[in-house]
């Protein structure tokens, strides 16, 4: 059940009806949504079902972590949790290479999503920096939160767990932004990103040798639009989705295109995620501050690495890594020995340009499905051939409509939903099923998965 | 001046950034502190508060807020 699906809106619909006619009845709220969890699990795959005793395995960490004050005892705790959820990313991630065979059919979630935000609770906990939730009720609705299970945004289940203790509330203004998000994520899944993959992408990546260089380029810069508005699509549909049950998830885009440098970038782009690698891989390697500069590349290089190899174990997206954790540590080196003033317009124009085709660049890796097979586009790059003749008018429209859209300021949507707040939530609701039914049309073929969905 | 001013004050010289932001908001969420100043935040806290910060304590999320720098320094200099 894609996100972008009319059976994701409908059981949404459902879910929101029935979870706001118990407004009275908190309880009640959260056995539905754990309800809602364990459905949406099951659409996927049976097997998920047995999901929540990995999720009452944390809980129980959880509690331990809580009373105990012996740190054999903590660390003991804690290895479990790790080894829980460790091993199921691992489990899943090596299980179709060991076996050579596609698990899709039994196993169609990766779950990283979930094994990441789970750790967030109990070395969070560990740490001493959360409390412990009583309610494993409560525990099993965030960390099986539907919206975000298959592909995040990645929350810190100690914030996901206030919220799921306060009241849950949805004004007229939460509404709008709700509807708004769900409404930009479709146009951007839908009608750019997949518009994108279908007519220019996966052409080009697919058979590259009968392309010119402009064309692969284009295809290398559409890859990098199309990547964006279906992840970015994605997290959305899943912020609005959470919104409507009174849940704010965080956000994981702030036009990535635009950073000055790569560390910018990183602030910018899966803003959960890097933020998830800093806080419980990057800050757990030992760091000397009288060597700053290697200690830190040398940090920056295996977290990368090893956030490379997440996405899948092959040397395309190790190398992928490896060139982000690099590039942060040239950017570190450049800062630590100048004292950079702010950069004048020309300076910043000049940094974006460098970061985003580095960051192109380095798609080429995250993209080809082999190494061979960017070895590929990057020869074709190289073939100095500048023909656009296979750019039909729709792909070069939606392609600039694509760029334009990445480059909208943030207060753009702010305003448009004060606007949107101002009529009543019916009408808002309405004029929604509108715009689902709209698009589903306009795309036509249907959604194609998010790319994300397979890490 | 206070802890709290003071701790703001290097920040705000590390950062180049005037901004101040409230006790319990994420410094490096609102863009005034990275990684890359961490350390350079840390080597001002030691010079103002006269403090030795050990290198396993170069961690984001020990200097994430201004509470959290202000109950870290409190400890450090007790």
């Amino acid at each position: 059940m894609a996100l972008s699906s009319a059976p994701f809106f409908a059981f949404l619909a459902a879910v929101c009806l029935v979870f706001w006619l118990s407004v009275r009845a908190r309880r009640l709220q959260i056995f539905l949504l754990v309800l809602a969890n364990l459905f949406f699990l099951a659409h996927f795959s049976l097997i998920f079902l047995a999901l929540p005793l990995a999720a009452l395995v944390d809980y129980l960490v959880g509690r331990g972590l809580g009373r105990q004050r012996n740190s054999i005892v903590r660390r003991m705790l804690l290895g479990v949790s790790l080894a829980v959820n460790v091993g199921l990313l691992l489990s899943l991630k090596l299980l179709p290479l060991l076996t050579r065979a596609s698990w899709r059919w039994l196993l169609p979630l990766t779950l990283s999503f979930y094994c990441f935000q789970s750790l967030t609770y109990t070395i969070d906990l560990y740490l001493g920096e959360l409390e412990p939730t009583r309610s494993p009720l409560t525990y099993l609705a965030g960390a099986l939160f539907f919206p975000s299970i298959t592909a995040g945004p990645i929350p810190r289940m100690g914030n996901l767990l206030r919220q799921l203790s306060s009241p849950f509330l949805l004004t007229n203004e939460q509404g709008a932004e709700a509807l708004l998000l769900i409404g930009t994520g479709l146009v951007k899944k839908l009608l750019i990103a997949d518009f994108l993959a279908n007519n220019l992408v996966d052409r080009i990546f697919d058979t590259p040798a009968l392309y010119s260089s402009g064309e692969i380029l284009l295809g290398v810069y559409g890859y990098a639009l199309q990547l964006f508005f279906d992840f970015s699509g994605y997290t959305d549909i899943a912020r609005g989705a959470a919104i409507l049950l009174g849940i704010e998830l965080p956000e994981n885009f702030r036009q990535p295109y635009l950073s000055v440098n790569i560390a910018e970038f990183w602030r910018r782009w899966h803003i959960t995620f890097s933020e998830w690698l800093r806080d419980y891989l990057f800050d757990f390697f030992p760091k000397r501050r009288k060597f700053p500069v290697l200690s830190y590349s040398y940090a920056f290089l295996l977290t990368m690495m090893l956030g490379g190899l997440w996405h899948g174990l092959s040397w395309n997206f190790l190398i992928w890594g490896a060139l982000h954790g690099l590039a942060l540590g040239v950017v570190f080196a450049w800062k630590k020995r100048r004292t950079v003033p702010s950069p004048a317009w020309w300076g910043k124009l000049l940094g974006s340009l460098l970061t985003f085709h580095f960051v192109c660049f380095t798609w080429i890796f995250f993209r080809a499905s082999t190494l061979p097979g960017a070895l590929q586009i990057l020869r074709g790059l190289t073939r100095h051939t500048w023909s656009f003749a296979n750019v039909t008018l729709p792909v070069a429209v939606v392609f600039a409509a694509a760029a334009i859209l990445h480059s909208l300021p943030s207060s753009w949507f702010e305003r448009a939903t004060r606007l949107s707040a101002r009529v009543p939530f019916w009408a808002q609701g309405l004029a929604m099923a509108a715009l689902i039914l709209l698009i589903q049309t306009l795309a036509g073929r249907g959604s194609a998965p998010f790319v994300y969905g397979n890490f | 001046m206070g802890q709290e001013a003071r701790i703001l004050k290097v920040l705000q010289r590390v950062s180049g950034k005037n901004l101040a932001p409230a006790a319990d908001e994420s410094l490096f969420a609102s863009g005034l502190l990275d990684s890359f100043a961490l350390t350079d935040f840390i080597a001002g806290l030691e010079e103002e508060f006269g403090v030795s910060i050990p290198d396993s304590d170069l961690s984001a999320r020990k200097f994430d807020t201004l509470r959290k720098v202000d109950s870290y320094i409190s400890a450090k200099s007790a």
